[in-house]
C-alpha cells in the first residue's frame, strides 16, 4: 500500500477506483501516487494553495445562489487525477456517441413524423406533457437534423465496477471549461506528475466545438459568423461562456446586443450591423425569444425564432431538446437505441421508475426508503431526495408530493457511486470521496467528437453522493490513457 | 465590435484612471498634514479629500479619520469610493473578458482581490501609504498590459479614450479643489506659506512636482503652475496632452459613425479653448475656465456615448 493511503478507508460495497487499480501491477496510478508520496505534507499543501490562487486570480469562479445573496466561489479542485484506461474509455466513447446519435434521431422524429410515439415505444403523453416540448419546432428540421450539438452525459461507476448512465444534459450542458482549466492547473502546478504517463490531450475541445458550429451553418466556410449568447456576467456559468468564446475566437453576446430585421439576426456594433449565422446559446428556451416563449424575458432576442425557423440562423443546441433531457424520458433511451439504430445499448442506464406509470408509482411508494427520488426537470442536484437518509415524516411529505404530481418525479435505486482518493483540507489527509463523470459529445462537424476525459466531479463531504458544484462538490482532472 | 463591448472598454479606462487619481490625491493630501505648514489644519485636509472624492460629508462637527476611510475608500454603497470604482472596473472587464487578453483580465481581477483583502475596521493611517502604493503599482501593471498584450486596435483605443477623458476631468477637479482650498484659506486669513502650499499639493497630486522644479527651478508661481497643468503638450497629465491623445484615439477607431465629424469639431474647439486661454493670473477667470472646460468634456463624453455606445 502506498504510504499516503495507509489510513485510507473504503466503505463496504463501494468501488474505489484508486485501490482497485493499485491492485494491478501495470496501473498508472502507481506512478502518480508515488509522486504524491514523495512530497512533504507542506509541499502538497502549498501546491494545493497555488492551484487555488491560480483559479482565483484567473476568476475561475461560479456564482452560488442562496435566498439571501449570490456569491462568487472557486470550484474546488483536487490535485489527485482520476485515470481511465484506454480500453474502458473506448467503450465509454462508443457508448455516448451511440446514445447521442439515437437521441438526435428521437428529437427529429418527435417534432416531425412521431413514429416512435405512434409505435408506442415511448409514451406520447410523456413527451407532449413535458414542459420542454416546443410546439414551434413541429415540422422543422435543423441543418443535418442535429438538435443536440453539445451533449453532457452523466455517468457513475457502481459497486460492480461498471459504468451506468445517470442522466443526459441536452439543453446547455456546462462544466467543460473546468476540464480545460483543471488540466492547465495540473500542468502548471505539478508538471512532474505527467512524467511517464501518456495522457490524452483535452486542448482540442474548443477547436472541435468551433468545427461543430461551422458544420451546421447555412453558409460556406469562411463566411460564417458565430456568436455565443450568454445571460450575462451574473450567470453561474459566466466564466465558461467567456472562456469558450475567447478560445474559439467568436463574439460573446447578450440578448441586448442582437436584433432581428427581415427575419435575420444582427449584432449591434459600433459600425455596420453584422449578421449572425450560428448562435451557441447558453440560455434556456424559455428566455430565448419573448415573442414565442416568456414574454417578459429580458435575456432573449425578439424575433429569434422567426429567423431560426426561416433557416437564417442556426441555434445550438436547438430549441426543444429538453424533451430528451427530462429524467423520465432518459429511461427510454435504451429503447430508442434499439428502435432507431437496431443495436444493443453499449452503456446501461441506471434503472429508472417513472412515477407517471401507475404500476411503477405503486412500487415507488411502497419501496421509497430504498430509492433516490428526483424531479424530472431540475438539474444541479436540486430536489434530489436520498430516501434512506430521510425521516418518516419527510418521506410522507415526499410521497404526497409524488402522488399529487407523478409526472414530475422519477425514482432510481440508490446506486453507489465509486470513490476516489481526494485531498481533504480539513483533515490534511487523502480520503475516499464519491465521484461521477460528465462526458462531452459534439455533433455537427465531420464526425462525432467526444472530449477525452470529461469532468470528474467529486463530493467533498464524507459519504455524500451529491457531487454537484452548487451543492458543495469539487472536481479533478480526468486522464484518459493513450493507446 | 459590439456597442456594449466598446462602452465597457471605455469605462474600464475611465474607472482605472479615476481610481488612480483618487488614491494618489488621498495619499498626497493626507500626508501633507504631517510634513507641512498645515499641521494644525487636519480637519480642513480631511474635508478637502472628501470634497475631491465627490462624497457627502457632515460640514458641522469634527471629522474622524474612520469617516474618511469609509467615505473615500470602503463604502461599497457609495459609487465614488475607491472600492466601488475598482469593483466597477472589474465588472466592466468581467462582462467582456473574452475581448480582453488574459493578462489584462487577471491584472484587473488581482487589483479587485487586493482591494477586497483590505478591511475597513482594521484600516488606519499606517496602512494608507502601502494601500496607495499598491493601487498605483497594480494600475500601472494593468495599463502596461493594455499597451503590451492586445493589438492596438479598437479595443485598445476605447480603453485609452476612457483613460484620457477621465484624466482631463480629474485634473480639472484637482485644480478646482485646490483653488477652492486656496480661496478658503485666504479668506480665513491663514498664513501665506500654508496658502501657497496648496499649489505644491496640486503639483504633487499630479506627480508633477519634480517636473515643475526642472522647468522653473527655485521659482513658484500660480501662473506657471497652471500653464504646466493646462497647456504643456509634453506633460502627460496636462489637460492639453490628455485631449490631444483622446483625439488620436478617436481618430484611430476603425469606423466613422454618424456624428463623428461633429465630435471631432467639438473636441478641437475644446483643445483650442485650452491652448488659447490667457487668464491664468486671475483666479476667478481660472475657475470659470475650469468649469467651462469640465462641462465641454462632459459633453464630449455624451457625444461618445451617443455615437458609439447607444
Amino acid at each position: 500500500m502506498n504510504s499516503i493511503l495507509e489510513n485510507y478507508e473504503v466503505k463496504d460495497n463501494t468501488f474505489d477506483e484508486v485501490i482497485m487499480e493499485l491492485k494491478k501491477k501495470n496501473s498508472y496510478y502507481h506512478g502518480v501516487m508515488d509522486k504524491f508520496s514523495e512530497m512533504e505534507k507542506n509541499e502538497f499543501k502549498s501546491l494545493n494553495e497555488a492551484a487555488k490562487l491560480s483559479f482565483l486570480n484567473q476568476g475561475v469562479t461560479y456564482a452560488l445562489y442562496t435566498k439571501e445573496k449570490s456569491e462568487e466561489q472557486i470550484f474546488p479542485f483536487d490535485l489527485v487525477p482520476r485515470i481511465i484506461n484506454h480500453d474502458e474509455w473506448e467503450v465509454l466513447e462508443r457508448g455516448v456517441i451511440q446514445r447521442n446519435t439515437a437521441l438526435n434521431m428521437f428529437i427529429h422524429d418527435v417534432y416531425n413524423d412521431g413514429k416512435i410515439l405512434k409505435d408506442k415505444v415511448v409514451p406520447a403523453e410523456l413527451i407532449k406533457s413535458s414542459v420542454h416540448y416546443c410546439k414551434s419546432m413541429e415540422g422543422f428540421s435543423p441543418p443535418k437534423n442535429i438538435y443536440c450539438h453539445i451533449s453532457g452525459t452523466d455517468l457513475i461507476r457502481h459497486s460492480d465496477g461498471n459504468y451506468y448512465i445517470l442522466e443526459d444534459n441536452l439543453r446547455s450542458p456546462s462544466g467543460v471549461s473546468y476540464v480545460l482549466i483543471n488540466r492547465q492547473a495540473m500542468t502548471r502546478v505539478i508538471p512532474k506528475i505527467f512524467n511517464n504517463t501518456p495522457v490524452e490531450a483535452v486542448s482540442d475541445y474548443c477547436e472541435e466545438l468551433l468545427k461543430a458550429l461551422w458544420g451546421v451553418a447555412n453558409k460556406p466556410l469562411g463566411e460564417i459568423f458565430c456568436a455565443l449568447l450568454t445571460p450575462g456576467a451574473y450567470n453561474s456559468a459566466y466564466f465558461e461562456h467567456t472562456y469558450l468564446a475567447q478560445k474559439m475566437g467568436i463574439e460573446l453576446v447578450e440578448g441586448r446586443d442582437l436584433f432581428v430585421e427581415n427575419d435575420k439576426v444582427y449584432l449591434k456594433t459600433i459600425g455596420k450591423k453584422i449578421q449572425v449565422d450560428v448562435l451557441y446559446r447558453r440560455i434556456d428556451d424559455a428566455y430565448l425569444d419573448p415573442e414565442v416563449f416568456k414574454a417578459d424575458s429580458m435575456l432573449g432576442v425578439p424575433g429569434l425564432m422567426r429567423a431560426y425557423l426561416k433557416g437564417n440562423i442556426t441555434i445550438v443546441n436547438a430549441p426543444g431538446t429538453g424533451i430528451s433531457d427530462d429524467k423520465a424520458v432518459c429511461a427510454f433511451v435504451p429503447d430508442m437505441i434499439k428502435y432507431y439504430l437496431d443495436e444493443e445499448p453499449i452503456l446501461n442506464n441506471v434503472p429508472t421508475y417513472i412515477c407517471e406509470k401507475p404500476e411503477e408509482l405503486k412500487y415507488v411508494l411502497e419501496n421509497i426508503e430504498k430509492l433516490v427520488v428526483k424531479p424530472v426537470d431540475l438539474s444541479g442536484g436540486y430536489g434530489v431526495c436520498i430516501c434512506d437518509q430521510m425521516s418518516k415524516a419527510e418521506l410522507d411529505v415526499l410521497k404526497e408530493k409524488i402522488k399529487a404530481n407523478p409526472r414530475e418525479f422519477i425514482a432510481q435505486p440508490k446506486m453507489m457511486l465509486s470513490t476516489h482518493s481526494t485531498f481533504i483540507e480539513e483533515s490534511e489527509q487523502f480520503e475516499a470521496r464519491h465521484i461521477d463523470l460528465r462526458t462531452f459529445t459534439l455533433m455537427g462537424g465531420d464526425k462525432p467528437f467526444v472530449l477525452k476525459g470529461g469532468l470528474t466531479r467529486t463530493a467533498l463531504t464524507k459519504g455524500s453522493l451529491i457531487v454537484n458544484s452548487s451543492q458543495g462538490g469539487g472536481s479533478k482532472d480526468t486522464w484518459v490513457i493513450k493507446e | 465590435m459590439l456597442a456594449r463591448v466598446a462602452e465597457s472598454l471605455y469605462w474600464i479606462g475611465r474607472n482605472l484612471e479615476r481610481a488612480e487619481h483618487c488614491s494618489r490625491f488621498l495619499k498626497v493630501q493626507y500626508f501633507s498634514t504631517l510634513d507641512s505648514p498645515m499641521l494644525s489644519n487636519r480637519d480642513f485636509t480631511l474635508r478637502s479629500i472628501m470634497f475631491m472624492a465627490g462624497t457627502n460629508y457632515q460640514v458641522q462637527g469634527e471629522l474622524h479619520e474612520k469617516d474618511m476611510w469609509k467615505n473615500v475608500i470602503f463604502d461599497i454603497n457609495n459609487p465614488n469610493t475607491i472600492f466601488s470604482i475598482i469593483k466597477n472596473a472589474r465588472e466592466n472587464a468581467r462582462s467582456i473578458r473574452n475581448s480582453l487578453s488574459m493578462e489584462i483580465w487577471e491584472s484587473i481581477n488581482k487589483l479587485y482581490l487586493l482591494c477586497s483583502s483590505y478591511e475597513e475596521y482594521k484600516f488606519s493611517s499606517g496602512a494608507l501609504f502601502k494601500f496607495s502604493e499598491e493601487m498605483k503599482s497594480n494600475i500601472s501593471v494593468i495599463k502596461s498590459n493594455v499597451t503590451n498584450t492586445i493589438l492596438q486596435d479598437d479595443i485598445y483605443h476605447f480603453i485609452t479614450m476612457g483613460i484620457f477623458v477621465e484624466r482631463s476631468m480629474q485634473v480639472l477637479r484637482i485644480v478646482r479643489n485646490k483653488i477652492s482650498d486656496w480661496v478658503i484659506l485666504s479668506n480665513d486669513g491663514e498664513n501665506k506659506a500654508l496658502v501657497s502650499y496648496q499649489w505644491t499639493i496640486l503639483l504633487k497630486s499630479l506627480e508633477a512636482f519634480d517636473i515643475y522644479n526642472t522647468l522653473h527651478p527655485g521659482k513658484k508661481s500660480r501662473e506657471t503652475i497652471f500653464k504646466l497643468v493646462f497647456t504643456n503638450p509634453l506633460f502627460p497629465r496636462s489637460v492639453d496632452y490628455s485631449l490631444s491623445h483622446l483625439q488620436k484615439s478617436i481618430a484611430a477607431i476603425s469606423v466613422r459613425p454618424e456624428g463623428y465629424d461633429l465630435l471631432i469639431k467639438n473636441l478641437t474647439d475644446e483643445m483650442n479653448a485650452i491652448s488659447l486661454f490667457d487668464g491664468f493670473d486671475d483666479e476667478d477667470l481660472v475657475v470659470q475656465h475650469v468649469n467651462e472646460n469640465y462641462e465641454r468634456i462632459a459633453k464630449i463624453h455624451n457625444d461618445l456615448h451617443n455615437i458609439y455606445f447607444k
